[in-house]
C-alpha cells in the first residue's frame, strides 16, 4: 500500500527554489531514509507534507487519501527540534500530544520507560538535557500507535552515548514493521538502519531506490600501469568490474564484492600488464555521496 | 469542542503568566471598587456622593466601568498570550504536526476566549450584585436588575478585548510586539486618530466658513470617529462621569455631537467588530507557513 505520494512538489522562498518538483513514492514497510546536505531541502518537504508549510506547487497524498485532512492522526512525527511546553512535565506534555490524538488513557508508563526517561517523568521539560528532549519526542511520535513515524535528522546534536540510544530505539521501531520516514544527513545512519533512500540536493531529488542498490560499498582497486590505455581497456571490459574512474595518475575500479585486489593483480598479470599500483580499499561512504551529489 | 477546551486547559492551566494575569483579575475586579470610598471622599458636582458607587442601579455602571480597565489590562494579555506564546515555544507548529487542523485549532483558542468572558461576567454579576445589595437599603428585584443590559453588555466588552488581543497575537505572533501594538493602539493611537481627523474636518470647514452649520447638522463626520473599534467597545461601559456631559449634550441643540455612542449602537456595533477580528485573524493564520 502506498503511504505517502508526492507529485511534483515545489517551494520557493522568494528566488530561492527549496523544493523543485519533487517526485517521491513511499510504500508501507519501508524505513525510508531522506538523505541531503544541509539546505537541501528536507526539512522543507517535511514541513509541506506535515501541514507546516505550504508548498507553492505540486501535491501530496497520504494513504491514498483514505483518511483525508486528518492523515496526520496516524503519523508520529518529530520536525527538527523537539517542541514541548517548557513549563510542564515528561507527563503533561505527553497527556497534550495523547488528547489530540484522541486517545484517552496511554500507557505513560511503559512509553516512558521505553526511552528512558521514567525517573524524571516529574521534572519540568525545560530542565532536561537535549538527549532527554529528544527522547521525549521520540517517546510522543508513539503515542496513538501511528501507521507512520517521521524523523528529522534524530541524533543531531548528541553525544555518542545519546547517538546509540537513539539509533536503537529506532532500529526497534523500524524493526516492528511501521513505515519510517527519516531525514538525515549522516549516511552511516541511513545505511544501517533504512531500506529506501532518496536523495536530494538543493531541492531536487538525484537518485531514490532501496539503499543497497544505490549506496552499495563495493571495494575499490586502484592500479595504475606502464600502458594505462591498454590497462583502461581490460579492466573497462572485466564483468566484475563495475567501474573505472581516471584520478590523476591511477585509476579507481569499482569492483565486486566477491573478489580482491588480488584478484586483478593476478588478472592484470595473466593478460601481460604489469601493474606499478595496487591498492585495494573499501569505499568510503562519503565518496559514493559526493559522486552522486556532484554538480553534473 | 470539550476536547478543545480540555487540550487548553491542559496546556495553560500550570502556567505561571496566565496564572497571575488570571490570578489579579479575580482578587481585583470584585474589590478595587471599595477603594473609592477613600478616594473619591468628594465627587465633581452634579453627583450627591461617592454612594452612587455602589448603590443601585448605578452600581452597574461603575463596576462595568472598573471591569473595562481591568480587563484591558489583564485579559487582554491572555488573548495576546495564549497564541504567542505558542509561536514562541513552537508548540503550535507541534499541535499541527501531532494532527490538529488549522481550524481545531483556531477554534480552541476562540473557545477559550469565550469562556474567559463568560467567567469575567459572571465575577462581574457576582460583585455587582454583593456590592449592591449591601449599600442599597431596601432593594427589591426591580431596582436590582434596572441596568439596562448592563451583563450583557460587559460580555461583548470582554469579547471585544479578548478578540481584539488575539487578533493581534496572530497577525503579530512575537509577543512583545503584540503587546506594544495593543497597548499603544487603544491607549494612544485610536485617541489620536480620532482627533486627527476631527482636526482636519474643523479646520476644513473653519477656512470654508461653515464651521457653526456642520456642528448643527448632524455632521457625521464627527459622530463617525466614535464608531472607531476600540472606542466602540470601550462606550459599552464607558466612564460613568462622561454620561453627565453626554447626557447635557445629547439635548443641547446647537451642537449636535454626542460624547457616547448610543447603546444600541455599541452593542451592534462590537458584534460586528469582534467578528471582524476573529475573520482577520482566522484568515491570516490559515494561510501562513508556521
Amino acid at each position: 500500500m502506498s503511504v505517502l505520494v508526492t507529485n511534483n512538489l515545489t517551494k520557493k522562498y522568494g528566488k530561492l527554489t527549496a523544493l523543485d518538483n519533487l517526485n517521491l513514492n513511499i510504500e508501507a514497510g519501508n524505513v525510508y531514509g531522506l538523505l541531503g546536505p544541509n539546505g537541501s531541502g528536507k526539512t522543507t518537504t517535511l514541513g509541506i507534507i506535515l501541514g507546516i508549510l505550504h508548498q507553492d506547487g505540486g501535491g501530496y497524498e497520504w494513504f491514498d487519501g483514505q483518511f483525508g485532512p486528518k492523515a496526520r492522526m496516524k503519523i508520529g512525527a518529530i520536525l527538527e527540534t523537539p517542541n514541548f511546553y517548557p513549563y510542564l512535565n515528561a507527563y503533561e506534555n505527553l497527556r497534550i500530544t495523547a488528547t489530540i490524538k484522541g486517545i484517552s488513557n496511554p500507557d505513560y508508563e511503559k512509553l516512558l520507560k521505553l526511552v528512558d526517561l521514567y525517573e524524571r517523568r516529574k521534572s519540568k521539560f525545560k530542565t532536561y538535557s537535549l538527549g532527554m528532549k529528544q527522547r521525549l519526542a521520540i517517546a510522543a511520535t508513539l503515542i496513538g500507535k501511528p501507521e507512520v513515524v517521521i524523523f528529522d535528522e534524530p541524533t543531531n546534536g548528541l553525544d555518542p552515548q545519546g547517538i546509540a540510544e537513539v539509533r536503537n530505539i529506532l532500529k526497534r521501531i523500524a524493526d516492528s514493521g511501521k513505515t519510517v520516514l527519516m531525514a538525515s544527513h549522516i549516511l552511516d545512519e541511513v545505511e544501517k538502519i533504512c531500506s529506501h533512500v532518496a536523495i536530494i540536493k538543493k531541492g531536487k531529488l538525484l537518485a531514490t531506490g532501496p539503499v543497497g542498490s544505490i549506496l552499495s560499498s563495493d571495494p575499490l582497486v586502484e592500479v595504475a600501469a606502464e600502458d594505462m590505455e591498454k590497462l583502461f581497456d581490460l579492466m573497462s571490459g572485466l564483468d566484475l568490474v563495475k567501474n573505472v574512474h581516471k584520478i590523476d595518475k591511477i585509476f579507481e575500479c569499482t569492483i565486486d564484492r566477491n573478489i580482491s585486489a588480488a584478484d586483478i593483480n593476478r588478472i592484470a598479470h595473466d593478460h601481460g600488464i604489469i601493474l606499478t599500483h595496487i591498492v585495494g580499499r573499501n569505499r568510503r561512504l562519503e565518496e559514493e555521496f559526493l559522486e552522486i551529489t556532484r554538480d553534473n | 469542542m470539550l476536547t478543545l477546551l480540555k487540550l487548553e486547559w491542559y496546556k495553560f492551566k500550570s502556567n505561571s503568566v496566565i496564572n497571575l494575569l488570571v490570578g489579579l483579575f479575580l482578587l481585583l475586579f470584585p474589590i478595587l471598587i471599595l477603594g473609592g470610598k477613600d478616594l473619591f471622599e468628594n465627587v465633581p458636582p452634579p453627583l450627591p456622593s461617592n454612594k452612587v458607587f455602589y448603590e443601585f442601579p448605578t452600581v452597574w455602571d461603575y463596576q462595568g466601568y472598573v471591569g473595562n480597565w481591568m480587563i484591558f489590562f489583564f485579559l487582554g494579555f491572555v488573548g495576546i498570550f495564549i497564541v504567542t506564546s505558542e509561536v514562541s515555544y513552537k508548540t503550535l507548529r507541534q499541535n499541527i504536526i501531532i494532527g490538529l487542523t488549522r481550524k481545531e485549532y483556531f477554534n480552541a483558542k476562540i473557545l477559550t476566549i469565550l469562556v474567559l468572558s463568560l467567567v469575567a461576567t459572571l465575577v462581574y454579576v457576582i460583585s455587582t450584585l454583593a456590592i449592591g445589595i449591601t449599600h442599597t437599603p431596601g432593594a427589591d428585584l426591580a431596582l436590582i436588575f434596572d441596568n439596562n443590559w448592563a451583563i450583557t453588555k460587559f460580555f461583548l466588552l470582554s469579547l471585544g478585548y479578548l478578540s481584539f488581543g488575539l487578533m493581534i497575537g496572530f497577525l503579530v505572533r512575537k509577543s512583545g510586539i503584540a503587546i506594544f501594538l495593543y497597548m499603544t493602539y487603544i491607549m494612544f493611537l485610536e485617541p489620536i486618530l480620532k482627533f486627527l481627523i476631527i482636526g482636519l474636518f474643523t479646520w476644513q470647514w473653519e477656512k470654508q466658513g461653515i464651521l457653526s452649520e456642520m456642528l448643527q447638522d448632524e455632521s457625521p463626520i464627527l459622530n463617525f470617529v466614535n464608531y472607531l473599534p476600540m472606542n466602540l467597545i470601550e462606550d459599552l461601559h464607558p466612564n460613568p462621569f462622561l454620561r453627565l456631559p453626554d447626557n447635557f449634550l445629547r439635548f443641547n441643540d446647537e451642537i449636535n455631537y454626542s460624547v457616547l455612542l448610543p447603546q444600541n449602537h455599541a452593542v451592534f456595533g462590537s458584534i460586528i467588530y469582534i467578528l471582524i477580528f476573529i475573520l482577520l485573524a482566522y484568515r491570516s493564520f490559515v494561510k501562513r507557513d508556521i
